[in-house]
């Protein structure tokens, strides 16, 4: 197991900057995941771990030993590729032995390390043939007992699952946790799928731009989003969005949307004066959207109307989109209900369920 | 069917035309001398020997003409598989400076007709003080095969993929180890592919070995056939069997490593 550290680290290829001076600490043992767009810099954080990489600026530091020029063999660290990058002129055999042969094991240690990864793994059956005569999932078990052989401090993975179909996906999640339990090696793990980040990660980074933006447990990020990116980027459907301005009616202190006008208590007003321009967008996630019967309208929520047009019947629950005036708007029902389409409804959402941001810098407030 | 039918005949018209000449050739060869130059020919041989071979081995020196072409061929082949090889794998992998313009250079080069570089190739290998020599000759043949193989073995080189290298990397293997470990394998198809092509090239080469080399003991088939035959008459004869024995090597090349190329030509599907 390893502790990795990063340090004020940079990375640019040319003119162009990658990643902005970042900090981060990943801890013996833990399994963090990398989360972000495509270019968010994810997998060139991982490179530079792996040693594919070189930092332009800061260092970066497993077990407390700067790494920053040590060549990727000498880290004691295993990746797995989003391609599988299997040999494919070699048995699965050899593929599993190659990294151990290189380093000097002896063929008797080899050949029983071999045997009880591929039967751990379940790929003893395929021993003797090529990666091309396997499966998308066989192969990415193959990838993987490849690097869990060496018994490394850590394992990187780019995008393992990227390439297998959803429901091998949902295995071969499921597997890389257990694996993960098994070897207790320290696990860095890039992916754009919040629902994998969501279900394997001790932590998650969430990532923008070569910029880290939010480093927390699941529901740490999926809670208490730090900023518009981070609420906007995890969750699916996305959050709804109201955008309103911090005005004084009566004497007290509303949050004015062209469809709700809500009074807020002086301690909330406090908090939200903050807003540059006292312009604040407010976050709701679907499901915490309640539909007729349901609202509960009053001094501690928002309530407005929506009309909905589309109605999307995942099984275990149905998401309602439609628009609330000029905004549009997602709603989780229970699955079933049938709401009249293309007519007003009332809609509320509690308070305690809303997430408050400066609209002009999008961070949470 | 009509369109199976279409198909069989087309192919059976271009067939005729690729190997009527082979045919022909090798049926020149087998024939006995009063027949050859019967008219109208018939199209089977009337009687079968063998006796032009032997006449062929015994007052040309055709032994010496089949070595010298088997080394330059040879040397011209190997010298192109490992420049290629290497000059393909800095075009795929390798960043650097001008890499885009030196591909183009390459390639461009194959523009030039041959016969407009026979002139300057001479007075080059003049001064080098290598004309009339096997060296000079290997040099004009690799100067046309280096560039077609490098730009072949670059295109082979980039359906490996790059991630198959850096696993490598962490498997242990050293910066140098990489390509030969791990790439070399993934390449033979176009290794082969571009043995074949220059071997076959370098054997029927006429231009430079007729330019480049000037006495008879340095001569290659190709240019012996011309030197010995065809200024005042043509002597069919000879002529034949020793067209058969110029053919022979190419077509045993090409038998022998025809599943090879086959299977490059259909390459690309590494991944995995």
């Amino acid at each position: 197991m390893a502790r990795i550290e990063f340090d004020n680290v940079g990375k640019s290829f040319g003119d162009v900057s990658v990643i902005n001076d970042q900090s981060l600490t990943i801890e013996s043992g833990e399994l963090l995941v990398l989360l972000g767009p495509s270019g968010c810099g994810k997998s060139t954080m991982l490179r530079m771990i792996a040693g594919l990489e070189t930092p332009t600026s800061g260092e970066i530091r497993i077990d407390g030993v700067v790494v920053n020029n040590v060549r990727p063999k000498d880290r004691d660290i295993a990746m797995v590729f989003q391609n599988y990058a299997l040999y494919p002129d070699k048995t699965v055999y050899e593929n599993l032995a190659f990294a151990l042969r290189r380093r000097g094991t002896a063929r008797s240690v080899i050949d029983q390390r071999v045997r009880e990864v591929a039967k751990s793994l379940e790929i003893d059956a395929f021993l003797k043939r090529k990666p091309a005569e396997l499966s998308g999932g066989q192969r990415q078990r193959v990838a993987i007992g490849r690097a869990v052989i060496r018994r490394p401090k850590a394992f990187l993975f780019d995008e393992p699952l990227s390439n297998l179909d959803a429901k091998l996906r949902v295995q071969t999640r499921t597997e890389i946790a257990r694996l993960h339990r098994q070897f207790e090696g320290t696990t860095i793990y890039v992916t754009h799928d919040q629902a994998e980040a969501m279900t394997l990660a001790d932590r998650i980074v969430v990532m923008n731009a070569g910029e880290i933006m939010q480093v927390g447990r699941p529901t740490e990020i999926y809670g208490a989003p730090n900023n518009l990116f981070v609420a906007g980027f995890v969750g699916s459907p996305e959050m709804n969005y109201f955008e309103v301005d911090l005005e004084g009616r009566d004497g007290q202190p509303h949050m004015v949307h062209p469809q709700f006008s809500v009074p807020i208590d002086a301690e909330l007003e406090n908090r939200l004066s903050a807003a540059p321009g006292r312009r604040i967008t407010l976050g709701a996630r679907p499901e915490n959207l309640r539909l007729n019967g349901a609202a509960t309208s009053g001094a501690d929520s928002v309530s407005l109307s929506a009309a909905f047009d589309v109605v999307e019947e995942l099984g275990p629950v149905t998401y309602l989109q439609g628009r609330a005036g000029e905004t549009a708007v997602t709603a989780a029902v229970e699955a079933g209900a049938q709401p009249p389409l293309s007519t007003a409804m009332p809609l509320s959402v509690r308070f305690a369920d809303l997430h408050f941001f400066a609209s002009e810098s999008g961070l949470r407030l | 069917m009509i369109t199976t039918a279409l198909r069989c005949a087309g192919l059976f018209v271009v067939m005729f035309f690729s190997l009527f000449p082979v045919y022909w050739i090798i049926s020149f060869s087998i024939r006995e001398t009063s027949e050859l130059l019967k008219y109208p020919p018939s199209f089977f041989p009337e009687t079968i020997n063998f006796d032009a071979f032997v006449t062929l081995f015994e007052f040309i020196d055709m032994t010496g003409y089949i070595s010298n072409t088997l080394l330059v061929s040879l040397s011209a082949t190997a010298i192109t598989i490992i420049v290629s090889t290497m000059g393909g794998y800095a075009l795929a992998r390798r960043k650097f400076a001008g890499r885009d313009a030196v591909g183009l250079m390459m390639l461009s080069s194959q523009m030039i007709p041959t016969i407009l570089l026979v002139v300057p190739l001479s007075l080059i290998m003049q001064f080098l003080g290598l004309l009339d020599s096997h060296v000079g000759l290997v040099f004009a043949l690799v100067g046309i095969t280096i560039p077609v193989g490098t730009w072949m073995m670059k295109g082979f080189i980039e359906t490996v993929p790059f991630e198959l290298e850096e696993a490598a990397v962490f498997d242990g293997c050293e910066a140098w180890e990489v390509p030969v470990r791990v790439v070399l394998p993934l390449i033979m198809p176009g290794i082969v592919t571009v043995g074949m092509y220059t071997f076959i090239l370098a054997w029927g080469e006429f231009v430079f070995s007729l330019t480049l080399l000037r006495s008879e003991e340095m001569r290659t088939l190709p240019s012996a056939m011309a030197v010995n035959f065809g200024r005042t008459s043509i002597d069919y004869e000879v002529l034949m069997p020793m067209a058969v024995t110029y053919m022979a090597p190419a077509l045993l090349v090409m038998s022998l490593f025809q599943r090879q190329l086959t299977r490059s030509i259909a390459q690309g599907a590494l991944k995995g």
